[in-house]
């Protein structure tokens, strides 16, 4: 749902010196020569359904399982915290280590249709594979790029689990592997500016067509690709107009096709149809964006449940997108 | 056309100011939003000289450039080159093109008016992982304060700027754009000063600094090693290798613990015991004050379990000068700070009221090495300062270390333990040993009553087992006297010296079997009356060892060793001693040793045909004893225990009228070992009356002994006997030392002949006919048989 929100004054800043009546004759002018107003804000609304909070340190991302089981990447508690659909507690797997099964510092999250979990084991340098009950699977250990060590922060899974892509912060790539032998297949993109170059990518999502969303952090936007990596399009700038972005963290899309991106700095989440802005997640009750706590991490459910990772607020927040 | 116009607006813009305004490269591909173009509009405005009240001309621009669609619906392409004004506005949030140069806020986001580039938020936006994860380093619950002034009185130097609140801020600290701390740009920091060897963090906590004379721990430091495990929690050393610094303990960004520390100080103060892993036996000891005293504080007013085991005595920060003392000192001060530190607790009203200094103690506050000893235990100096052995004296902490105490078993049970000694007494006395070492050769002999087995308890009820070696016989606190005796004081009928001893070796006593029968060496007798010089120790009456006094057990013996020429423990309790150990001060034997330092002039039998190791190896004293068992002496005196009480003489007295001429025919008869020097006529007419008066000095050349014949002490009127004219301790008269071992026929001129017997023989009362007389009491051919 689209909704025109107001009009934003052109000469805010102070008032005309030079000849009021003149300045204000060139602004009905110039509006009359624009086909809208110059300033709206678009809002996607949703409804708040429930936060979970269980003592978490600086959380970084969600996935849930097509039972409705909510996992979250506790990353600074160096653990994945399971909760039932409604936000209850169910269990944790991981403790701070090396080992299998433990981990140092995790990120990012995905899950396949089977409900593996797939997790960025950012500082051990690995994407380790569970159970939906957390019983540790199997683990991609990542090589070094030209000496510099992998920094995966993010993963996306295909729904067959068959292909992972997994982001490597540090060296500004992706690689591409093959989850039945394990094998690298691809490794996509480099450090840079233009198309798919990256500057410190970090989240990724993956769409029903399998197209891929990466979010280039210091870029400030997110760049679509398909699964052979190939350039499609960039959504978003830099800025803080809408469509912009300050510091682009988490991406995610719905049923719908739209590309949900937030900026944990602006403390928004921008929507995008086919790489345009298109709204902004905002409460349509009050009739406002709605602003969050340092959003990271997204994920949107096929009941179209938006899933917020509030990092520094220290909660996931829950929401039904209102169609 | 109007997108030449701008071409041609942007090529106006002067380099330097392009710095700070995003300037758009990429020729045909460039392309401006809507957005974009108000930008522009306004920036190219700015610098064609526009003053802000004269917008007009810029919103006519803007309107010119929004008339073209081919620019506002242009393709996204990517820019070959990063704008640098983004590259700031990315801290520098309110640089942003809306804020910055529109003065307004987006759809998005309110206006930025104020400076937030230093702000934690600003920095947790690329530090949250996306970028560089500092998530534990820095945004947990332990870190360096920001948003917070700081801490009043603290001079913050001008290079760390605070923000307009005059907070502390990220940015106080760091900078994005880095200063060089040395030549080169590896050397780049993100910090605004070295902080190596923490040099920056001390820049502002100068209270801190200036080690224990300024009541904080000791920085700079390299005496303890940093152990693997601290450094594993993040311990940084400094430049020098274990070099203690700041970071040592506290981690600025990142700490799982109380003021950013890298370990936990509370509870158990792990942290402390990281590097000082001595201490950590006084954890769950009385010491321990979470548990003997749980509601207790120390200066800063923090009960144990707040301040940690460690911060109950001592503060790492704000401490005493003392030992970091965190604890109040005693109202009296003893004048010595390393005891005030004890006193504080074990004083009438502290926490260890039940333990403190009363009745007698050993010696504190003197010096050690004034006494000669040189423990391996710390001495302390009056302002309570560890230092060198001749500069300090002992105190409390020289034999306690209150960090090495006993356990208390659950219940509070407090088990056997060493009394937070610094060295164990028992079984071994190692403590008392540093400065008594000679002393503490008693282990493992007789008189270590925890080997001998004894159930004996001191006056304190204390078994051996408790007390150890030394304390059976001596305490060290609580004495009832000053010469600090462990034994019963009361009943006491000998003086100190003898009583001690007496205390066992008395028929009900523990060395029941070792008891001393009428018949000894006299004690309680001062030598220097006797005309005996000594060196071995003598004793007053209230048992205080000096150079004078009078003669006790412990003036031969040395109850501490065995054996004296051994200092190395070989004795096992049990072994039947002889002259050559026995707990002697000096042997008897094979040489007369001890005997002769008193008795020096009788020592000279030694090597003589008096010295039975010579003439008769295998004859037996009275106590079985050979000579090379009981010494020359034994042979013929026995010190404890014989039979006769004159002389204590040793053998089975010969024939004759009087005790004196008994003793020497011991041997000298037909049937003993003497046989060959029997004089056949060996008796003066008795009952003469002859007279020595001027002749009974001994040590005079003309001495000339007379002695009663039952007794053997020396008269002035008497009869003559063998030793009137023999000195059987000294072959020639002439000679001061032993024999040569030869078995020599004697002469008139030695023969155990006294002086006056070899200068007057006879002479001086027999006049010419001497010799005749002579021959006639010794001659049997001129006189005939000697009637034995």
């Amino acid at each position: 749902m689209k909704r025109m929100v107001g009009w934003y004054i052109l000469f805010a800043k102070g008032k005309p010196r030079g000849g009021l009546v003149r300045d204000g004759l060139i602004f009905l002018f110039v509006s009359l020569m624009m086909t809208g107003p110059v300033y709206s804000l678009d809002l996607t609304t949703v409804t708040p359904l429930f936060d979970i909070q269980h003592n978490f340190r600086q959380p970084s991302d969600v996935a849930v399982a097509g039972d409705g089981t909510i996992y979250v990447v506790d990353g600074v508690n160096q653990c994945i915290k399971a909760f039932d659909s409604n936000g209850k507690f169910l269990f944790l797997f991981g403790q701070a280590g090396s080992e299998p099964g433990q981990f140092h510092y995790p990120l990012g999250m995905d899950i396949d249709g089977a409900g593996r979990l797939y997790v960025a084991d950012s500082g051990n340098h690995r994407v380790q594979i569970f159970s939906a009950k957390g019983r540790f699977l199997n683990e991609i250990k990542l090589k070094f790029q030209s000496g510099k060590a992998p920094d995966p922060t993010d993963v996306a899974v295909d729904s067959a689990g068959t292909e992972i892509f997994v982001v490597d912060n540090d060296n500004h790539c992706l690689y591409k592997y093959d989850l039945g032998t394990l094998a690298l297949i691809e490794v996509i993109g480099n450090a840079g500016i233009t198309r798919m170059e990256f500057r410190y990518p970090f989240m990724i999502s993956m769409d029903r067509d399998k197209y891929l969303y990466i979010v280039d952090v210091i870029n400030t936007r997110v760049q679509e690709m398909t699964r052979d990596g190939k350039f499609v399009q960039f959504i978003g700038d830099w800025g803080v107009e809408k469509g912009q972005f300050f510091r682009p963290k988490g991406v995610a899309v719905d049923t719908l096709g739209m590309v949900y991106v937030s900026d944990s700095y602006m403390g928004v989440i921008q929507v995008f149809d086919h790489g345009v802005f298109h709204s902004v997640i905002g409460d349509g009750k009050k009739g406002e964006l709605w602003r969050y706590n340092s959003p990271v991490g997204l994920f949107i459910d096929k009941k179209d449940r938006l899933y917020v990772v509030q990092m520094f607020a220290e909660r996931v927040s829950v929401f039904q997108i209102n169609r | 056309m109007h997108f030449h116009l701008i071409a041609w607006l942007a090529e106006q813009v002067p380099d330097s100011l392009s710095q700070s305004h995003e300037a758009v490269e990429g020729g045909t591909d460039t392309f401006f939003q809507a957005g974009e173009t108000r930008k522009m509009v306004v920036f190219l405005g700015e610098q064609l000289g526009m003053k802000q009240s004269s917008f007009f001309l810029s919103r006519v621009l803007l309107f010119l450039l929004l008339l073209s669609p081919q620019i506002a619906l242009a393709e996204v392409t990517a820019p070959s080159n990063p704008s640098s004004a983004k590259e700031c506005a990315l801290c520098h949030y309110r640089w942003i093109d809306t804020f910055f140069l529109y003065g307004r806020g987006s759809d998005l986001v309110p206006y930025q008016a104020e400076k937030v580039v230093a702000e934690a938020e600003i920095c947790h936006s690329c530090h949250d992982g996306s970028v560089a994860d500092s998530r534990a380093r820095v945004y947990n619950d332990q870190h360096h304060p920001i948003n917070k002034p700081p801490p009043e009185g603290m001079e913050i130097p001008e290079i760390f700027p605070l923000d307009k609140n005059g907070f502390m801020q990220c940015a106080t600290c760091h900078t994005a754009h880095g200063v060089p701390s040395e030549m080169g740009m590896d050397k780049t920091i993100f910090v605004r000063s070295s902080n190596d060897d923490s040099g920056m963090c001390r820049q502002c906590h100068k209270d801190k600094d200036g080690g224990s004379d300024k009541g904080n721990h000791p920085i700079d430091s390299t005496k303890i090693k940093f152990s693997d495990e601290f450094r594993e929690l993040g311990a940084i050393e400094g430049g020098r290798k274990n070099q203690v610094i700041c970071e040592s303990c506290h981690r600025v960004h990142g700490a799982a613990n109380d003021k950013f520390l890298i370990d936990s100080a509370q509870g158990g103060g792990q942290l402390c015991l990281d590097c000082h892993r001595d201490k950590e036996a006084m954890v769950a000891t009385v010491h321990d004050l979470r548990i003997s005293s749980p509601n207790s504080t120390n200066l800063k007013g923090k009960t144990p379990a707040q301040s940690g085991i460690c911060g109950v005595c001592h503060l790492v920060h704000g401490a005493s000068e003392v030992m970091l003392w965190g604890r109040k000192m005693p109202e009296k001060s003893t004048g010595y700070k390393a005891m005030d530190l004890c006193v504080s607790c074990h004083q009438d009203g502290g926490l260890a009221k039940n333990k403190i200094l009363a009745k007698y103690s050993h010696p504190y506050n003197v010096s050690i090495s004034d006494k000669g000893m040189d423990p391996k235990l710390p001495v302390f100096n009056v302002e309570g300062r560890r230092v060198a052995p001749e500069q300090g004296i002992l105190s409390c902490p020289t034999c306690h270390d209150p960090h090495q105490g006993r356990k208390v078993l659950p219940g509070g049970v407090v088990a056997a333990g060493d009394k937070f000694l610094r060295l164990t007494n028992k079984p071994a006395p190692e403590l008392c040993r540093q400065c008594h070492l000679a002393e503490s050769r008693v282990e493992l002999t007789d008189h270590d009553l925890l080997a001998a087995g004894s159930k004996s308890l001191n006056n304190q009820g204390q078994s051996p087992a408790e007390s150890g070696p030394c304390g059976v016989c001596h305490l060290i606190h609580m004495a009832e006297e000053k010469s600090l005796w462990a034994i019963d004081s009361k009943n006491r009928s000998r003086q100190p010296a003898e009583a001690v001893c007496l205390a066992c070796h008395n028929s009900e006593g523990t060395a029941g079997t070792k008891v001393l029968g009428k018949r000894s060496h006299p004690v309680d007798v001062d030598p220097k009356r006797l005309g005996l010089k000594t060196t071995l120790p003598l004793y007053d009456k209230k048992g205080k060892k000096g150079e004078t006094g009078m003669v006790t057990c412990l003036t031969c013996h040395n109850p501490h060793q065995w054996d004296p020429t051994k200092e190395r423990v070989e004795h096992f309790a049990g072994l039947e001693g002889d002259g050559k150990n026995s707990f002697l001060r000096l042997q008897s034997a094979s040489a007369p040793i001890l005997c002769a330092n008193c008795h020096s002039e009788q020592s000279y039998v030694t090597m003589t045909d008096h010295d039975m190791n010579i003439l008769a190896p295998d004859s037996q004293n009275f106590l079985g004893q050979t000579p090379s068992q009981s010494g020359v002496c034994g042979a013929c005196h026995l010190v404890h225990n014989g039979e006769n009480r004159v002389r204590l003489w040793a053998r089975k007295l010969g024939a004759g009228n009087g005790v004196m001429d008994k003793m020497c025919k011991s041997c000298h008869n037909k049937n003993d070992i003497g046989s060959k020097k029997v004089p056949t006529v060996d008796s003066h007419p008795e009952g003469m009356l002859i007279t020595n008066v001027g002749r009974n000095v001994k040590g005079e050349s003309n001495y000339f002994p007379l002695f009663q014949e039952r007794t053997g002490k020396q008269v002035t009127v008497g009869d003559i006997s063998c030793a009137s004219c023999h000195d059987v301790h000294r072959w020639d008269p002439k000679v001061s030392r032993a024999g040569t071992g030869e078995n020599m026929e004697g002469r008139a001129t030695n023969s155990f002949l006294r002086m006056q017997t070899y200068k007057l023989m006879c002479i001086d009362c027999h006049g010419l006919d001497a010799l005749f007389r002579f021959k006639y009491y010794h001659n049997s051919k001129q006189r005939g048989p000697v009637m034995n």
